[in-house]
């Protein structure tokens, strides 16, 4: 067992063992590094100020994504390769690529939200040389500016891969370097760091996993610390055992078979990504709007569900695709419909020493068609008002033969219309179906009435979504308008 | 004015960028203050208590911990004084308390200060604000403006019945009256104009240290300007002379009017760097943003236009309810009241009164926001000639045309005594609509419906003032290295002053931007200043800097003249030194620097300028947009700008003004929407709650300048830091009524028109 971590920052080792658990990637950045370049701007992953690149190995080669540092917490840096905005610009002094777009295009005024934004177009731009306006723009959900309005930063985007190939020769050499010297570090072992009365844990196995489990039925389980990671910086909550799933390689597993997706319980939303809008292609519209490039980035999709909130976006669309859970602890596995582990308001089908191991979510067939809506306030980087999911099939006289369906932001917790599926199963898929099927709502749901959306509004949008629905199945256009292309 | 490589008029690119796109910004968080404590704040739940604490000491005792400060503990100094308060229209003046630096008994808003606790840390110092122990008694309370006003209401201010902060007109109360009596047509709309929360990417920060030895306080404060802060010190809060107290701001990530402020912070971690002997920090975070500074907006407005059988405006008549917060800030009353100096716009309208009134709620305060009352103005005003014009049947761009003041009436005196020196308003109008293809408009808004979309097209011509009142002393000095040092009182919050600056210089000197050095932020440097606001450092600090320049060019030619054996007359500034005109002999300023005669007082050139009178930029904003009716979401699709600068300095810096302000004003009009529980709680309070715009939501716009040299700035400059929020408020929202109107005969919404609140409009009308 290790008892420090170690990672690089940028082509210095940082060896670590005098860690309080609870430190922030940018707290230790910004006081104990004085690495003033990574700012905060709201330590809740909102804004993005905090940006940093984070290189992680998978099967021996890095992968670079762009990371809040303001949650991410900085045991969790273990093995990793660490970038952040001093580290982009040439030892000549020239600035890189991306910096001298920006430049060129005024793309900074007060320059507070800058290094943020140079960050995640850097993550952008080891993803994608020649990235469309829908690519920047998902690239730069997760940061706010607010001084500049955003178009000469989207401008630099499109720009920041003219004339960089000094910046890429540079960057793949230290790449390079990087990996050999992250190879170095024995992949298998566990890591516990203690500070004063906290302990961070970082098994490798499921059978370590087990134990710790057992043995702290007390400590708090996390993944990308999307949630929990606001617990410490917003809640000032004390976490005095934690155990972090991110260094069990066997839960980050993604298996693609002929019947099902499986996805381990800590694959993130952009690992997600690919298999899930091969396998459901109307997945892509709703994780691309779930937080930012970062909180995708971050973020699993078994702490999407494990965290049980009533909003998640995920438990409505896996509700619909008739998802299993695994459950593991050290007594063996358990498996339950996904709809069968929201209980209640924060309560969920889990016993003390269990965890998530993964989740299987079997393909549609032909002759079904999935659809997901996400419903918000704003359309990028908000929480859902109302999600909708709908599996249905029809049969060949165009009848719906199947139907599964299912809510969040409509109840205590993720939710299945039963009522609804009912008017719609057996009946030929006409205007007064489906607006029967709405109006069979009522009868499932109440709900809740906050500011962020009245109970009404919740309830006129989530029965509007079967006319969508309708529209959608008719072939009528139902997207997001994609935006006009700038004019002028 | 002859075009210079780097100077008025060029796109020059900034010179700030390097630092701050490398991240070696110096914002007040990154300011290294070797043993600093840090301070963190224990703020009221409660909107109105009163309260007593009933454990200090366990605080005081945890590890870590250095003191913990409240009112007891900082008697000795004033509270935040309102610098700009407004007396009622009878004369008579209602009582203005002070902001008390920490509150003694009473709260009156969720955020407000009860105790300080300075730490070695910032995780010791909130721990140990959790551990302070307080008997709250919660009081009667009210958050709505309009509620606030009835008699039943509870009472912020013992001594303010009604909550009623002043009552103050503006016009001919009388005579307008008379012209409505008489006027053929009346139209009539109340208009809210939602309360803005401004999150600067930057929270605000302070670092206070004393030196003992020369019992003398510095401040390092994200700030507007340093001189303002220094002055409310020294006179008001600490009752120290000025020279006592040194104000500093280095790079300061955003400002918009808020960080103009005094603050309570401020003058308390100074207290406490003196009490503790060490410098003490305190930065914000998030949530204290949006609880603690001052926030914008604010008010409920009806407004009535009389016109004639033909459109023509006869008179207008303003009632402006404006919400305070709990306390007078700095410039709260005033704000309210600068709006409706503008409220006539760029129409030549013959009646017209204002009544305008100032109330207090449990609410935090609110102040100046990008705009201070003329977006209000501005908004108001678009807003009900749009009415007007469905009213009158007629076409938007009609009736403006036939009320706007021509160019021929100026210069042009409006009823609120104020003279407009220049202005095209309709050229402005007209390129804007033929940019923006008004005529294609039907056709397009025919393929949206076909697609299920109800497209709106709507626009807003609007005047506004800059650049008011104090002026700049400041100075450009040659540096024995030839390079140049302008010092000057106004403040980036970055809009690239540094650059504009140079550019200044570089057009009377002919240097490259990057020989000169802009000193601003630090009154030990800089003597006098007055800070940027108002979108005053470009007219008023250019001006100042071009006279300096000028004045220094013509002493550099003095120091020339003796070495190049010729004739100052016979001299010229070309390529970075000293020329005789049309020959090649010539002397470089570095060596003019090295000459004997070239003391340090023969190469500096101190001046000033102070306006003679606001400048008055305008134009016309043009936005089309889309409207989800399944949803009520809002797509801006194309945004069209003409304006009217009076000169361009920079075109880059330029635009930059004009995009990011409109996208301010574009989420004030459909996502930014501050909300208040009924029990004084602030339910929008972080950036998931709060609609700040991000990138998917704003596309690119077109912007271009027909621009009217102002005739009262010596350089033709007129201000253009506010103006893209004043223009896109009512643009956006006339392009948005005009979809919902066409559609479904919705003429009115009220700001932030967010999907929830079309959805219902739209089912209202529906039904
Ligand atoms: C800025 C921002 C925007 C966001 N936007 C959205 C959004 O649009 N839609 C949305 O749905 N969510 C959103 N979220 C929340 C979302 O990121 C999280 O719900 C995320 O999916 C949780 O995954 P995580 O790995 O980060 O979980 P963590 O924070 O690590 O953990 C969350 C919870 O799950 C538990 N947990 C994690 N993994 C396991 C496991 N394997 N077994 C048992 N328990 C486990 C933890 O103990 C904790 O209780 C947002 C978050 C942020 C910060
Ligand atoms: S500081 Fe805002 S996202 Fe991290
Ligand atoms: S440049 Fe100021 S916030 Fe982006």
């Amino acid at each position: 067992m290790r008892r420090s971590i170690r990672f690089l920052l940028g082509e210095e080792w940082r060896d670590l063992s005098d860690v309080d658990p609870l430190t922030t990637a940018l707290d230790w950045l910004r006081t104990v590094e004085r690495r003033t370049g990574t700012k905060e701007g709201c330590a809740e992953g909102d804004c993005g100020a905090c940006t940093i690149l984070v290189g992680r190995m998978q099967a021996g080669r890095l992968v670079y994504e762009p990371v809040d540092s303001c949650i991410r917490l900085l045991a969790t840096l273990d093995r990793c390769h660490v970038l952040t905005v001093e580290h982009l610009r040439r030892p000549d002094g020239r600035l890189h690529a991306i910096q001298r777009a920006l430049v060129e295009a005024h793309a900074t005024q007060c320059g507070f939200c800058t290094p943020g934004f140079v960050m995640s177009l850097a993550a952008l731009w080891l993803d994608d040389p020649s990235p469309d306006e829908a690519t920047i723009e998902r690239a730069l959900q997760g940061n706010l500016c607010r001084c500049t309005g955003y178009a000469p930063i989207v401008a630099a985007a499109r720009a920041m891969s003219e004339d960089d190939e000094a910046d890429r020769l540079r960057f793949a050499r230290m790449r390079r370097e990087a990996e050999d010297k992250l190879a170095t570090i024995d992949a298998s072992e566990p890591v516990t760091l203690r500070h004063g009365a906290r302990v961070f844990h970082a098994p490798t196995t499921l059978e370590q996993l087990d134990a710790l489990r057992l043995a702290h039925p007390e400590a708090t389980l996390f993944a990308g610390a999307t949630d929990v990671g606001l617990w410490i910086t917003k809640q000032m909550r004390d976490l005095p055992t934690l155990v972090w799933l991110g260094g069990v390689e066997a839960l980050r597993r993604i298996d693609e078979t002929a019947g099902a997706l499986e996805l381990g319980a800590t694959v993130s939303y952009r690992d997600a990504r690919a298999p899930l809008v091969a396998a459901f292609p109307d997945m892509a519209e709703l994780l691309d709007r779930i937080g930012g490039a970062q909180v995708r980035a971050m973020g699993t999709i078994g702490g999407n569900i494990a965290n049980g909130s009533p909003i998640g976006d995920m438990p409505p669309a896996l509700i619909a695709l008739d998802a299993t859970l695994v459950l593991r602890s050290q007594r063996g596995r358990r498996q339950m419909s996904l709809e069968d582990f929201f209980v209640a308001y924060g309560k969920q089908d889990r016993a003390g020493d269990e965890y998530v191991e993964s989740l299987r979510i079997p393909r549609i067939a032909e002759g079904e068609t999935f659809r997901a809506w996400k419903i918000s306030k704003r359309r990028d980087e908000d929480i859902s008002s109302v999600c909708g999911a709908f599996k249905l099939r029809r049969d060949a006289t165009g009848a719906v033969a199947a139907a599964r369906i299912a809510f969040g932001g409509m109840a205590a917790t993720p939710k299945r219309a039963r009522a609804s599926e009912a008017a719609l199963i057996g009946r030929p898929a006409t205007r007064e179906t489906f607006a029967a099927a709405a109006a069979a709502l009522a009868t499932d749901f109440a709900p809740i009435d906050d500011w962020r959306a009245s109970a009404a509004y919740r309830m006129r949008v989530a029965q509007n979504l079967f006319e969508r629905l309708r529209l959608d199945l008719a072939g009528a256009p139902t997207r997001l308008p994609a935006r006009e292309a700038a004019h002028g | 004015m002859r075009p210079m490589k780097f100077g008025i008029g060029q796109a020059v690119k900034r010179v700030e960028d390097a630092r701050l796109i490398t991240g070696h910004g110096q914002y007040t968080g990154d300011v290294e203050a070797p043993g600093v404590a840090t301070a963190s704040f224990l703020r009221s739940p409660h909107a109105h208590a009163r309260f007593a604490f009933v454990d200090l000491e366990t605080a005081r005792a945890m590890p870590g911990v250095l003191a913990v400060l409240t009112a007891a503990d900082v008697v000795g100094l004033g509270g935040v004084p309102c610098l700009a308060p407004m007396a009622n229209a009878d004369g008579t003046t209602t009582p203005l308390p002070d902001c008390p630096l920490l509150c003694a008994d009473e709260v009156r808003h969720v955020g407000d200060a009860v105790a300080m606790v300075i730490a070695e840390d910032e995780l010791a110092a909130r721990d140990a604000v959790e551990a302070i122990g307080v008997d709250w008694e919660p009081l009667d309370l009210v958050v709505d403006v309009p509620a606030a006003m009835k008699g039943e209401a509870a009472q912020v201010w013992p001594d303010v019945p009604g909550n009623l902060a002043f009552d103050s007109g503006i016009g001919k109360k009388e005579a307008t009256d008379a012209v409505f009596a008489a006027a053929p047509r009346v139209v009539a709309l109340r208009l809210v104009n939602n309360r803005l929360i401004a999150n600067y990417m930057e929270p605000r920060g302070a670092i206070g240290e004393y030196d003992a030895g020369e019992d003398r306080y510095t401040l390092t404060v994200s700030s507007q300007g340093v001189h303002g802060l220094q002055d409310t010190l020294a006179t008001k809060i600490m009752k120290l002379p000025a020279e006592k107290i040194r104000v500093v701001t280095k790079d300061v990530g955003g400002g918009f009017g808020v960080k103009t402020f005094m603050y309570r912070e401020y003058p308390l971690v100074l207290a406490a760097a003196k009490m503790l002997g060490r410098p003490v920090r305190w930065l914000s975070d998030r949530s204290e943003h949006f609880l603690a500074d001052a926030h914008g907006r604010d008010n409920v407005t009806v407004a009535e236009m009389a016109l004639d059988e033909k459109g023509r405006f006869l008179g207008l008549r303003i009632d402006l309810i404006g919400g305070l917060g709990a306390y007078p800030s700095q410039y709260g009353p005033y704000i309210h009241y600068l709006g409706a100096t503008m409220a006539t716009g760029p129409y030549d309208i013959g009646a017209f009164h204002a009544r305008v009134r100032g109330v207090y709620t449990h609410t935090t305060p609110v102040d100046a926001y990008r705009g201070a009352g003329r977006p209000e103005a501005a908004y108001v005003l678009e807003r009900l000639v749009d009415a007007c014009a469905r009213e009158m049947k007629t076409t938007p761009d009609a009736i403006r045309a036939l009320n706007f003041i021509k160019p021929a009436q100026m210069p042009y005196r409006t009823p609120t005594k104020r003279t407009y020196d220049v202005g095209e308003f309709e050229g402005a109008m007209r390129q804007a609509l033929a940019r923006a293809d008004a005529a294609g408009f039907s056709a397009r808004a025919a393929q949206a419906k076909a697609q299920g979309k109800l497209r709106g097209f709507g626009f807003a011509s609007y005047i506004e003032c800059t650049a008011w009142g104090e002026g700049e002393e400041g100075s450009l000095t040659l540096n024995e290295d030839g390079s140049f040092t302008v010092l000057v009182g106004t403040q980036s919050n970055g809009q690239g002053h540094e650059t504009a600056y140079a550019q200044v210089v570089a057009q009377y000197l002919d240097v490259p931007v990057d020989s000169v050095r802009v000193v601003q932020g630090d009154t030990d440097r800089v003597a006098t200043g007055n800070g940027t606001g108002g979108s005053r450092s470009i007219p008023v600090g250019s001006a100042m800097v071009a006279r300096a320049s000028d004045k220094l060019s013509i002493q550099l030619k003095e120091l020339a003249s003796d070495r190049l054996e010729a004739a100052v007359a016979d001299l010229e500034i070309a390529d970075g030194g000293v020329r005789i005109a049309g020959t090649d002999r010539a002397i470089s300023f570095a060596d003019i620097a090295r000459l004997p005669k070239a003391t340090p007082e023969a190469r500096r050139a101190v001046e000033s300028y102070t306006p003679p009178e606001a400048t008055y930029p305008n134009g016309t904003h043009v936005c089309e947009l889309e409207v989800d009716p399944e949803t009520g979401q809002v797509t801006i699709e194309r945004y069209t700008i003409c304006d009217d600068f009076g000169v361009t300095l920079n075109p880059l810096l330029l635009a930059g003004q004009v995009h990011g302000g409109v996208v301010q004003g574009v989420g004030q009009a459909l996502s930014e929407r501050t909300v208040y529980s009924e029990d004084g709680q602030l339910l929008s309070a972080s950036l998931m709650d709060y609609g700040v715009p991000r990138a998917a939501d704003v596309g690119s716009f077109h912007f271009e300048t027909r621009n009217v040299p102002s005739t009262t700035n010596p350089l033709g400059l007129k201000g253009a830091g506010e103006a893209g929020s004043i223009g896109s408020c009512p643009a956006v929202m006339n392009a948005l009524v005009d979809a919902l109107h066409r559609n479904y005969g919705i003429a009115h919404i009220d700001m932030p028109a967010t999907p929830l609140a079309i959805f219902k409009a739209i089912r209202a009308a529906a039904r």
